[in-house]
């Protein structure tokens, strides 16, 4: 048979068989699968529905226990390095860290792992981690100052996606690049004293420089990289506080491990610098996987202008 | 040439609806799929069965149709895949070519805009009758008779081989006859 008559051969045994009228027994035999297959459709729909409030219960319960398991670990976590970084500080036997030492009593610690995670999607997560050192979005609440306190109430870390806002810092808001003024960056770049000050820059060591600028005291912190549990922490966002907890103007840019600001010398004494740090090698670090979550921590130490200024 | 009949257009996402104008498409299609199945498999229930598993396929995925489209080429292209689909799970070779398939495509689309004008099995019916008498016998006893070449070649008193060419001769007549009635109704 010719390849092109297959199809008028076809034609002519179907036209044999039933004639040029409709195929009633074949159009009922569809009607009733069609009909089981509606009636399929609508059990297994109501079992999804019923599968999804069941879902639902077991996913808000789930949640419950996770959110409960995970806030008592972060309590612990939280003790726990609490108890390390201080132990690290005072126990630090080159004496250099006797300049943290003294804050050391002051410091808020915080691992922002956990905190961070709660808050961070992996998505989120991911683009942080992909922008590397360029994060510049991380918002942080610090707890009151409590310097003295033996307790301190642990900070808020929360990453946000990219915005326009500036990120905020406690009740300060840092302003990226806008802060740190063109004669506040020409104090820490062309100041006085300041390549002295950056040579004495150490890993360890928080170094301090004041100036007399309109009977004021204009004063420039450099934080140094910390180590904590063999991780390297570098300063990202600085806030300085006076004794009521209220926010001065500094200028700081963000991820440089500089302030400067300018207080009146009765001031002096009650200054506060609240540190965020982040995992600095985490920060470099660029997943393939942009859902990888990425282990990465935050901490917060509070340091006392004063303490700075006694050992000059 | 005309493809889309108002049971497509009136195709309504809505299921009620649905289930009318899909019966309704069925209804108009079903034979010519069913000849179209019988092409592909040359067996009476295979092409029954794959059929209504087509009609099952595309009421499932009624969502997916494109209302624009032609409904008999996406029925017969999931009749083509259910065929496909049984020759493997049966390990079968697939027995038609590309160009075997393409001629019974393009026959099929063209028989198909004859519906609405009583249907191509009509027009076949018609075609019959304008056969030469020698060539309509032979087509009777071979494929309405139910005899084979050979013993339709001793019924008709004429050897095997004649009754071939005449039963080919048949068919590129009643091709041409109902492609020529499918161009007029163009």
């Amino acid at each position: 048979m010719n390849k092109e008559d297959k199809m008028i051969d076809a034609l002519l045994q179907e036209h044999a068989r039933a004639g040029a009228g409709d195929d009633e027994a074949f159009l009922e035999a569809l009607e009733q699968r069609l009909d089981k297959e509606d009636k399929m459709q609508g059990e297994v729909s109501g079992s999804h529905r019923a599968g999804n409030r069941l879902g639902w219960g077991m996913g808000i319960a789930a949640a419950l226990v996770i959110a409960a398991v995970g806030f008592y670990g972060w309590q612990q976590q939280h003790l726990a390095e609490k108890t390390a970084i201080a132990a690290h500080d005072v126990e630090s036997p080159d004496g250099r860290g006797q300049a943290l030492g003294t804050s050391a009593e002051s410091v808020v610690s915080l691992s922002a792992r956990k905190g961070a995670r709660l808050q961070m999607s992996p998505k989120n997560e991911g683009t942080l981690m992909a922008k590397g050192a360029g994060i510049d979005h991380l918002a942080y609440e610090p707890a009151d100052i409590a310097v003295d306190s033996a307790a301190p109430a642990p900070a808020v870390v929360a990453a946000e996606k990219e915005s326009a806002e500036p990120a905020s810092f406690g009740d300060a808001v840092l302003t990226q690049g806008v802060a740190l003024s063109n004669s506040s960056a020409a104090d820490i770049a062309d100041g006085d004293g300041l390549e002295e000050i950056h040579q004495r820059r150490d890993e360890k060591r928080v170094v301090v420089s004041t100036r007399e600028e309109n009977g004021k005291t204009r004063v420039t912190c450099i934080f140094p990289q910390l180590k904590f549990d063999k991780t390297l922490f570098a300063p990202r966002s600085i806030i300085v506080k006076d004794a009521s907890g209220n926010t001065l103007p500094a200028n700081h840019q963000y991820q440089d491990p500089a302030v400067s600001f300018l207080v009146a010398d009765d001031q002096l004494a009650g200054i506060v610098i609240h540190v965020l740090y982040i995992d600095a090698e985490a920060l470099q670090y660029k997943p393939t996987n942009p859902d990888l979550a990425i282990d990465w921590q935050v901490r917060a130490k509070q340091f006392k202008l004063e303490d700075f200024l006694k050992r000059r | 040439m005309k493809t889309q009949s108002d049971s497509e257009t009136n195709l309504d996402r809505e299921r009620g609806t649905d289930r009318k104008s899909f019966a309704i498409l069925a209804r108009e299609h079903h034979r010519g799929l069913l000849a179209y199945a019988k092409a592909l498999t040359r067996e009476d229930h295979t092409s029954r069965d794959l059929v209504q598993d087509a009609f099952v396929v595309a009421w499932r995925n009624l969502a997916t149709f494109d209302v624009t489209r032609d409904f008999g080429s996406w029925m017969r292209g999931i009749v083509r895949n259910k065929w496909r689909e049984s020759l493997r799970k049966n390990s079968r070779e697939v027995s038609l070519d590309d160009e075997v398939l393409e001629h019974l495509e393009a026959d099929a689309r063209q028989w198909q805009g004859l519906r609405d004008h009583g249907g191509v099995f009509a027009r076949l019916e018609i075609c019959l009758k304008k056969l030469p008498e020698n060539l309509a016998e032979a087509v009777k006893a071979f494929y309405y008779d139910g005899y084979s070449t050979d013993e339709a070649a001793d019924v008709l008193s004429v050897e095997g081989a004649t009754l071939r060419k005449r039963l080919e001769r048949a068919r590129g007549g009643l091709r041409d006859c109902l492609q020529g009635a499918a161009q007029t109704e163009v």
